[in-house]
């Protein structure tokens, strides 16, 4: 995690989404920056979290640690849990020239993580768990 | 999330369902449990009035299929799943919108959500409720 990093540690807890948006939202808006933008990239990290907690987690308890700050034009939000390991950048992409009904199952929620960024990241943390990195010009 | 319930009368009888705040992973089901209600009471045209919803995630976008299929009297998909969920749409009933169930005002990034995902060609959106009542 970044020095210049805001954070923001919660119990993985489906109750938290809403106190983990309004804490990206308030240090991404700090510095200025496009309120769409901002948007698109809660859009990524609330669907990041909502996997890790149901499906890294499975409903049980576990910490995820939020992490914000700004580089340059970008704003980086960057996501910790210990949860057994997963990288979501390694799913497939749809096939959008597919109809709808036609397109690979599961994934819907690491499609619109995609979608909403720029660039994200992964990588699995030594003690376990796994740390996501998203980026975001504002 | 509260969740007001109104009826209005057009040409038929019509349920305005107006969620206000985020529909995410932690309140998609009562979004559901409210449609669920008033579909057991006897709805047959729902309008969803997204004017005060000021985020949806996927959880949320899965929500309104589900509501689509209730309202197709249609025993819903396993909601886990996303792409599961929606692709049970049925896209051969009337040119693919649907009938029974549609939507008011969205927001302008739950517009853009519907887009994302290919959901906006499935539902009948409005901006104007006297049009959306005036279609059912």
């Amino acid at each position: 995690m970044s020095e210049k990093a805001a954070t923001l540690r919660v119990e993985a807890d489906l109750k938290n989404l809403a106190r983990i948006r309004e804490f990206i939202l308030e240090h991404g808006t700090a510095h200025g920056g496009a309120h769409k933008a901002i948007m698109d990239l809660i859009t990524a990290v609330d669907e990041a979290v909502t996997n890790i907690m149901i499906h890294g987690y499975r409903g049980k308890a576990g910490p995820v640690e939020v992490g914000v700050w700004h580089d340059g034009q970008m704003l980086v939000v960057q996501v910790r849990d210990k949860a057994p390991p997963f990288d979501p950048t390694e799913a497939p992409p749809p096939d959008l020239s597919l109809p709808l009904e036609e397109r690979p199952l599961g994934g819907l929620g690491i499609f619109m993580m995609k979608q909403s960024v720029d660039d994200l990241t992964y990588r699995s943390l030594g003690d376990g768990g796994n740390e996501l990195t998203f980026r975001k010009e504002v | 999330m509260e969740i007001a319930v109104r009826a209005v009368y057009g040409r038929v009888p019509i349920t305005v369902l107006t969620p206000y705040g985020s529909i995410d992973g932690s309140t998609y089901r009562l979004l559901i449990a409210a449609a669920e209600d008033v579909v057991a009471e006897g709805c047959e045209a729902l309008l969803l009035d997204l004017s005060e919803v000021d985020y949806v995630s996927t959880a949320g976008l899965v929500a309104l299929q589900s509501i689509a299929q209730l309202m197709r009297g249609e025993a819903r998909a396993d909601d886990a799943h996303g792409w599961d969920a929606i692709h049970s749409i049925d896209r051969d009933r009337d040119e693919g919108k649907q009938p029974g169930v549609r939507l008011l005002n969205p927001q302008e990034n739950v517009a853009r959500s519907l887009d994302m995902v290919g959901l906006a060609a499935y539902f009948h959106i409005y901006h104007d409720e006297a049009e959306a009542v005036e279609a059912f």
